[in-house]
């Protein structure tokens, strides 16, 4: 509590600040200028730098100045390896029990496709360089790649496609799925596959990506799968026995990027030194990567 | 204790109210006279979360792009319309000096507003640059196309010389437009979190994905000005959206190039965001964790694993791994490999941003349907009706059995994208994060148009950013989309109510008298 001596002095101190604080206000406020309406300037920023130029000149050097294949090409064959103990998952819903179009989608059991383990070996592992490699041959983008939907299940669960390359989406099933891509550089892709379309529905990935992305179909909710465009041809996704291959990669140390869906980027440097002809690898993947 | 009084307690109080008009004096002295707080553009949350090194760079990259609400940056890269009279010079004036500081223009379209005092830009040839920065219109002869500038009589263009006269003033116009009546919801940045924001539902569109979902335009395109025009125009009904059809035409067109160009600047920066993942403080946490993870395991194994490298040496190695990405890599001979791995991104997501905006403007690119409007009768709309309840398109997996927008999917948990978690509350979600009804077809109420061939166009296409997918080309024909359009705009004359068997009607009572 405070006296009423002490009391008196300071109502007259708030008094006299308060009034001073008014009359400063209240004093020759004009027009309030602020954020939204103080006046703008606009500097000109012409389309590409000088620099932007030369670094052009330079890079186009840099590209004709690597000579194809000049210490050899060779081929990584390798596998994943999944390190730890592995209970086979349970299905997401078990014959017949879809929870959407149980006539077709119930036709088999729906895997839980998130980590298979075969023999130890890693299925549906991205294992791929984000750049294209010095001395690098760039093939050709090759013929259409199927992207197909059965039982209300993506096949393949996985895959790497490079830009520019078709992709057909068909729908073996007799109900409609929307193919539903997320991607970060590309234009997400939202478009309805009719029922037993085996004709297919084209897709192209203008844009390489960093990392695969998630499809997904907005009727059946469990539907999902990961595509990872890439503007060279070096990127592989592991077989059901965790194997995979990758052809032609320029002899010289590699950092390739190893990405399971699981446990995102597990790797972001796996270093193999190539040597012309076959190479071989072995990724050991820990359960506690793939958060188990 | 309580004791009634019909004034509070402070109020009596000969001190306290005293207390409250101080109070109000510092609030009025500190808020200014006349100098109001100045706008920012907000940066993005992964901006923040990068390292102190890449966000400096991602900052200044930025600001060199596109500058701040104050200074603007007019980036020629992209297809903005800045505003401005465009020229060239046709011919040095005939039998004068330079001192003349006279040139023939040749203006490309109006040239009704190159007046005395207009700023005067060059852009090609000798005078471009700096040396001109202050250049203005002295004199303009619109009979003669004589154009003379007050500004240095040296260096002289030459015949072909471009320039503009009023560079930046639609882009100027434009922010003055958009900081006065659209600021407040969608904010200065554009990011749809301005100060009224968070008591809207839905919330204003956060343009800094580069999606918009009410286009005319096909499924892998952006929104076209004519779109943008039209929601400024008309509103959106069923929003806060409203219609700012009092704005004149040149006020519609500016604001419309203002917030294509807050959409180019969000997108570079979200785009130029992902490509500097890897310097995120999220990224390096990650990977310090995963590698720690490991360790422990293998120990746990009977192995002698290698110690990770600690948090704050992996921030250290970051930062020297960043200082490569952005100047270039380090070569043998101590020079740096140019073009910077940064610099080729940012090109990249120019090039890319710049590409995309000028294709949604391209005509090609408007969905136009191949037949016109299937007759609008009872046999068109059954078939709507058929398809509508169909497996071929699915649409009551959202919509609902009777178009309530209350299909299966609402009640459904779904996953988020890219990661392995499910949104926490149940219903379908927008590219925004945002929980998203399918629309309710029985109010009649179409948030994208209420023409017929708006409705075509949301299901040829699908809408933008949302779960509705696109059905034009893949599963339907054209005259099948009309009938789905015949059917879903009668749902809202139709009885929200599926006919009772038993509801007294008439039809059941004379059946009734006839079994007696």
């Amino acid at each position: 509590m405070i006296k009423q001596t002490t009391r008196t002095k300071m109502q007259f101190a708030f008094m006299a600040a308060g009034a001073a604080l008014l009359l400063v206000t209240g004093s020759g406020c004009g027009k309030l200028v602020n954020g939204a309406n103080s006046a703008t300037t606009v500097k000109y920023r012409p389309a590409s730098k000088e620099a932007a130029a030369e670094t052009t000149a330079v890079a186009a050097a840099a590209t004709t100045d690597a000579a194809p294949g000049e210490g050899g090409v060779g081929t990584l064959k390798g596998r994943v390896v999944y390190v730890g103990n592995y209970a086979p998952l349970a299905p997401l819903f078990a014959k017949g029990g879809a929870a959407k179009d149980p006539s077709v989608c119930g036709a088999e059991a729906i895997p839980n496709e998130s980590i298979l383990v075969k023999d130890g070996g890693l299925a549906n592992t991205f294992i791929y360089l984000d750049k294209v490699p010095k001395g690098a041959v760039i093939p050709a983008v090759g013929d259409p790649i199927l992207f197909d939907q059965k039982v209300c299940v993506f096949t393949p669960h996985a895959m790497v496609v490079r830009v520019k390359q078709t992709m057909k989406i068909l729908n073996a099933d007799g109900a409609a799925h929307n193919t539903h891509t997320y991607p970060k550089k590309n234009t997400a892709f939202n478009s309805v596959v009719q029922p037993n379309d085996r004709n297919g529905v084209d897709l192209t990935y203008g844009q390489a990506e960093k990392e695969p992305f998630t499809v997904g179909c907005d009727i059946h909710s469990w539907m999902t799968a990961y595509h990872l465009p890439l503007d060279h041809p070096f990127g592989a996704v592991s077989a059901a026995d965790g194997t995979f291959e990758i052809k032609d990669l320029p002899a010289g140390k590699h950092e390739f990027k190893v990405w399971h869906e699981a446990g995102k980027m597990v790797e972001k440097a796996f270093v193999v030194t190539i040597k012309p002809g076959d190479n071989e690898v072995t990724i050991n993947v820990p359960a506690s990567k793939l958060g188990k | 204790m309580f004791r009634h009084s019909s004034k509070p307690q402070w109020a009596t109080n000969a001190s306290g109210q005293l207390a409250c008009w101080m109070l109000f004096g510092i609030v009025c002295g500190l808020s200014g006279c006349g100098q109001g707080p100045q706008a920012e553009f907000q940066y993005r949350d992964s901006t923040l979360k990068l390292i102190p090194d890449a966000q400096k760079a991602m900052k200044k990259t930025l600001k060199e792009g596109f500058g701040t609400p104050h200074d603007l940056v007019a980036w020629e890269r992209f297809p903005i319309a800045y505003g401005g009279a465009k020229g060239s010079v046709s011919a040095p004036a005939e039998g004068t000096t330079s001192e003349a500081k006279t040139v023939t223009a040749a203006f490309e379209g109006d040239a009704t507003k190159v007046v005395k005092g207009s700023p005067l830009l060059w852009l090609t040839g000798a005078r471009a640059g700096e040396k001109s920065a202050a250049d203005t219109v002295a004199e303009y002869d619109a009979k003669t196309n004589q154009l003379k500038w007050s500004g240095s009589a040296d260096p002289v263009p030459a015949p072909g010389d471009k320039f503009v006269v009023g560079f930046g003033q639609a882009l100027q116009q434009g922010r003055a437009v958009y900081m006065k009546n659209c600021m407040h919801c969608h904010g200065v940045s554009g990011d749809g979190a301005g100060p009224t924001a968070e008591y809207l539902s839905p919330r204003p569109r956060d343009y800094r994905l580069g999606v918009f979902k009410f286009t005319s335009t096909l499924a892998a395109e952006k929104v076209s000005r004519d779109d943008l025009h039209r929601v400024v125009k008309y509103g959106i009904p069923g929003t806060y959206m409203p219609s700012f059809l009092l704005l004149g035409e040149a006020e519609t067109k500016s604001v419309v190039e203002y917030v294509r160009w807050l959409s180019v600047r969000g997108e570079f920066e979200k785009r130029t965001d992902d490509d500097l993942a890897d310097y995120s403080q999220d990224s390096i946490e990650d990977t310090v964790k995963k590698a720690l993870a490991n360790f422990e395991a293998a120990k746990k194994a009977g192995d002698k694993p290698e110690k990770p490298v600690s948090l704050a040496q992996a921030r250290k190695d970051a930062s020297q791994q960043f200082d490569e990405y952005q100047n270039g890599k380090i070569l043998e001979d101590k020079t740096r490999e140019l073009p910077s791995e940064m610099e080729t991104a940012v090109e990249d997501t120019a090039t890319f941003l710049a590409d995309v905006w000028t294709r949604a403007d391209d005509a090609a690119n408007v969905i136009v349907p191949t037949v016109p409007r299937v007759a609008d009768d009872a046999a068109s709309r059954e078939r709507g009706r058929l398809l509508y309840m169909s497996d071929k398109t699915k649409c009551y997996t959202c919509h609902g059995m009777i178009g309530k927008g209350d299909g299966a999917a609402t009640e459904d948990f779904w996953k988020k994208p890219g990661s392995e978690e499910l949104y926490p509350r149940r219903g379908l979600h927008d590219a925004w994060g945002n929980i998203l009804q399918p629309r309710n077809l029985t109010l009649g109420q179409y948030r994208g148009g209420r023409r017929p061939v708006d409705v075509f166009r949301r299901i040829y296409a699908g809408i933008k950013g949302t779960p509705m997918p696109g059905f034009g080309k893949t599963a339907l024909k054209d005259e099948e989309i009309w009938d789905i359009v015949n059917y879903a705009m009668s749902i809202q004359y139709q009885s929200s109510q599926p006919p009772k068997a038993n509801a007294g009607g008439h039809v059941a009572v004379k059946e009734t008298s006839a079994a007696k």
